[in-house]
Formats: C-alpha cells, sequence, structure tokens
C-alpha cells in the first residue's frame, strides 16, 4: 500500500461533488490499494470496494448486520426508532418476516402487472409526444414508478402524485434540506399508518390489508412493523428504479449502436437492463453495522463500526468482470450485485425489471433516436449513495 | 454431479439459467427448476450456486455429499 492513499481516505466522502461526478477513477484506487478504507467523515465509516469482499459480507449478515433503525443509509437519512422490515431484521426473524409478502413480489405476481405498467407508460409518453423535448425523468421515470407502485399495492394510481411529491422530499432534502425531509418522512408515516388502520376494520385486496391481517409466529403484526414494511416498500421502491431507468436513457442516448441493435434485437434487452444496472448502478453504496471485531485485508474493523458496502464499485471490479468499464449490453454471464445478495437481496428486483424493460420498450419503440441534453442542462444525483439524475431533458426526436 | 434448488429459498432472480442454461430452468411459478448435469462441468454448477443472491442452490457429488456451502465455497 502506498502512503499517500491512506493519507487522502481519512477526509474521503462518498457524497463529495468531485467523487459523485465520476466515482470510478477513485473506486479503481480504493480496490486495489486499500480494499478496507477508513473515512473520518459521518462519525467514522469503512468502505469495503471489492467485489468478492462485498459479496461475502453480504452473505455475512451474522458480521454485518442491518438491524439497527437507520444503518443502510450513510449519513442515516431521517432518525427513526422502528425497525424497517425485513431491511432492518437479520435472520432467522427476517426469514419468517420476509416469507409474509414473498408471494406479493414474486416473479409472476409481478409479471402479470405488465400490461397495466405498459397501458402507464402509453399515457405517460401521450401526454408529451407533441412536444420537441421532455424530461425524461420528470414526466417519464418519476411518475411511471410512483403510479407502478399503486398498481403492484393494488392502490388507487391518484395517489401517486403525493407519494412523489413525500419521496422527493425525503431524498432530496437528505443533503440539502433536513427539514423538509423530516416533515415529508413524518407525513409519510402517517398517511402509512392510517392506511393500516383502516385496512383492519375494512380488509380488501391490497397491500395493507395483506399485512394488517397476517400473522407472525402466531400473532397479528403490530402497527409498528406493519409501519417497518410500508415505509421501506416505498422508499426502497421509488428512486431506486427512477434512476435504473433514467441512467439507461441517458446511456442509450449517447450509444447510437447499442441503441440500434436494441431496436433490431429486443430479445437482447432483458441482458441489456442487467449490464445498466451492473454499469450504472441506482444504489451505489449501502451501510452494515460490524457486529464482531474482525480483521480483513490488515484493517481492524470493531464491532460498532459502521461499514459501508459499494454495489457500484463491486460492479465495476477487474477481478470479476472483463472489460468493466465498458458497457457490453449481451454481457454474459453477468455477476452484478446491483440488487445485492444474500438475505437482503433485493424483494423488488421483480418490480424494477418490469418496470425498466416496459420503460425502455416503449421509448425506443415511441422515440428511437431521444437525445439527452448537454450536460450543463441535466441535473444528476447529487449524493454518492444514489446514482441516477434528478432531471434529465431530451429532445424526442434526434 | 448434480444441483438441488430448494424452493423455499429460491426468489426466481433467474441467475443460475443464465449461469447454465442447459442444466436450470424457470418452471410456470416462475422458480428455478435444476435439471440433468451430467457431463457439465462441475465449476459451472459451482459458479451457479455462488451467483443465486438467495443462496438456493446445493451442488452434490455422486454420494448426495455437498461439495460446497451454500456461498459456494468448497467444503
Amino acid at each position: 500500500m502506498t502512503q499517500a492513499v491512506p493519507d487522502m481516505t481519512r477526509s474521503f466522502d462518498h457524497n463529495d461533488p468531485d467523487f459523485v461526478a465520476d466515482p470510478y477513477p477513485m473506486y479503481t484506487v480504493m480496490r486495489d490499494h486499500c480494499p478496507v478504507l477508513r473515512s473520518d467523515r459521518y462519525g467514522g465509516y469503512w468502505i469495503l470496494s471489492r467485489h468478492e469482499d462485498v459479496r461475502d459480507a453480504l452473505l455475512d449478515w451474522e458480521t454485518f448486520s442491518s438491524a439497527t433503525p437507520g444503518t443502510t443509509t450513510i449519513p442515516t437519512s431521517v432518525r427513526r426508532t422502528f425497525n424497517e422490515i425485513p431491511l432492518e431484521v437479520d435472520p432467522p426473524e427476517q426469514t419468517r418476516y420476509r416469507a409474509i409478502v414473498n408471494p406479493w413480489f414474486s416473479k409472476n405476481s409481478c409479471e402479470r402487472l405488465e400490461p397495466e405498467i405498459r397501458r402507464i407508460a402509453t399515457e405517460l409518453i401521450d401526454a408529451f409526444a407533441g412536444d420537441d423535448e421532455c424530461d425524461l425523468v420528470q414526466q417519464f421515470a418519476l411518475p411511471l414508478v410512483g403510479r407502478s407502485l399503486a398498481v403492484f399495492l393494488h392502490m388507487p394510481e391518484s395517489e401517486a402524485e403525493q407519494w412523489i411529491e413525500w419521496m422527493e422530499g425525503i431524498f432530496h432534502g437528505r443533503l440539502n434540506d433536513p427539514a423538509r425531509a423530516d416533515r415529508c418522512s413524518r407525513e409519510l408515516i402517517h398517511y402509512l399508518d392510517d392506511l393500516a388502520a383502516d385496512r383492519r376494520l375494512n380488509p380488501r385486496d391490497d397491500y395493507f390489508s395483506l399485512l394488517a391481517n397476517a400473522t407472525f409466529d402466531g400473532r397479528p403484526l403490530t402497527d409498528l412493523e406493519i409501519r417497518g414494511y410500508t415505509v421501506v416498500t416505498f422508499t426502497a421502491g421509488h428512486e431506486t428504479t427512477v434512476n435504473g431507468i433514467g441512467n439507461s436513457l441517458w446511456y442509450l442516448s449517447d450509444h447510437r449502436d447499442d441503441r440500434a441493435r436494441l431496436i433490431a434485437e429486443p430479445h437482447l434487452l432483458p441482458r441489456a437492463i442487467e449490464e445498466f444496472l451492473r454499469f450504472m448502478s441506482p444504489i451505489q453504496v449501502l451501510g452494515r453495522n460490524a457486529t464482531r471485531d474482525i480483521e480483513l485485508h490488515g484493517q481492524a474493523i470493531h464491532a460498532g463500526d459502521l461499514v459501508a458496502v459499494s454495489y457500484g464499485s463491486a460492479n465495476r471490479d477487474d477481478r470479476v468482470f472483463q472489460n468493466p468499464d465498458r458497457c457490453i449490453i449481451d454481457r454474459h454471464p453477468n455477476r452484478h450485485i446491483a440488487f445485492g445478495t444474500g438475505p437482503h437481496a433485493c424483494i423488488g428486483a421483480h418490480l424494477a425489471r418490469l418496470e425498466m424493460r416496459v420503460a425502455l420498450e416503449e421509448m425506443l419503440r415511441r422515440f428511437p433516436d431521444h437525445r439527452v441534453a448537454e450536460p450543463g442542462r441535466l441535473v444528476p444525483t447529487p449524493h454518492g449513495d444514489l446514482r441516477g439524475f434528478w432531471s434529465l431533458p431530451a429532445r424526442l426526436r434526434g | 454431479m448434480r444441483a438441488i434448488v430448494d424452493r423455499q429459498r429460491c426468489f426466481g432472480f433467474g441467475r443460475c439459467t443464465e449461469e447454465v442454461p442447459e442444466v436450470f430452468s424457470q418452471d410456470e411459478e416462475g422458480l428455478s427448476v435444476a435439471g440433468d448435469a451430467a457431463g457439465v462441468d462441475p465449476q459451472r454448477l459451482v459458479e451457479a450456486a455462488r451467483a443465486c443472491p438467495r443462496q438456493a442452490i446445493r451442488v452434490v457429488d455422486g454420494e448426495g455429499r455437498d461439495i460446497v456451502d451454500l456461498a459456494g465455497r468448497p467444503r
């Protein structure tokens, strides 16, 4: 290890604007020279950057636990005392918690929604199809994901507008307006609690009724447990997929050959989507809590330490991927971990993949030569833990 | 050498069908099933087990003994 690298790393901050603008050169340095990096920011945290280390940490939930409220976000976004479920509980309880909702998130349950999600995509596109330009995130990805979530939960699509406002407040406010993030979070929780309370009395065929009437170890779920489930469904299911769609459309605007190939060979799209998720991982960094003292690559991690795992770096690791910095749309096999792995592997992966596929199919079909605006007009996500665009203006016809 | 899919764990991510399509397929429930692995390089089965986000794949020898743990590491 060179001496200069650790000196630089004490002040490392994955939210630093220069790093966020292009994190990949630094990730390469980290993987090669300090795969267990110590930063003094945010009260001190470690970052694991190699694919193998990230994967092993995610599989070793006993050592790298997520069972503390707020652990997965660095710095933590909102002060909470309840655990998000099943994200912030560990096995063996986590397995039983997750079993309650697994069928709702299954591949088949999600794929049945394809016609509805396609209808939503078509309606959104129809609304701006006559214009020269549109914002592919604000006018397309964001409302598509919000309304698709409503369809998924069996809720009225008209609710999505309010949800999007809260989600933007929570995610966008984290760094630049914590008071707004806090207010939106409280309003969202109040709304979700009310829905769950109503469904205890008036069950119907929706996600809230499933939770309100589910049993865990032979007893009904508590109000706080239901809140734990619903909050994470809303927060984890929004900006991540919006970023997946936005990143893909941004890439395809600049890579005409790949776009032409996907239009000519649409069966390649599912594989291309996995590559977009690898190459531009919507979740770049997630946190865990060390539960015991361990040594990794010569560094002593202590019980109680905050440990970040970088999906963004792991997915560019040349120990696993050939030409990791090239987006190869038919890469196969693709061992990316954009959805994580282990007990907490993304439960919403099937819904996210479906939304991305329908979004890209409909956009490529209707606007085969969209062109994203010059970089100065784009608004990239300013956080280092999520990667995407808040605003992505584009000319619809070349 | 053969592979066994634990359907209680499988969530239909489809990583195994990508890794070894001649052995793994998805059924009408969207879950993976393992077919005949005769003649398939055992290392590829191990890679499929390693790739599984749910650790749902066991790779066993002729006597039914696991050759890797659920994280895909050699036993």
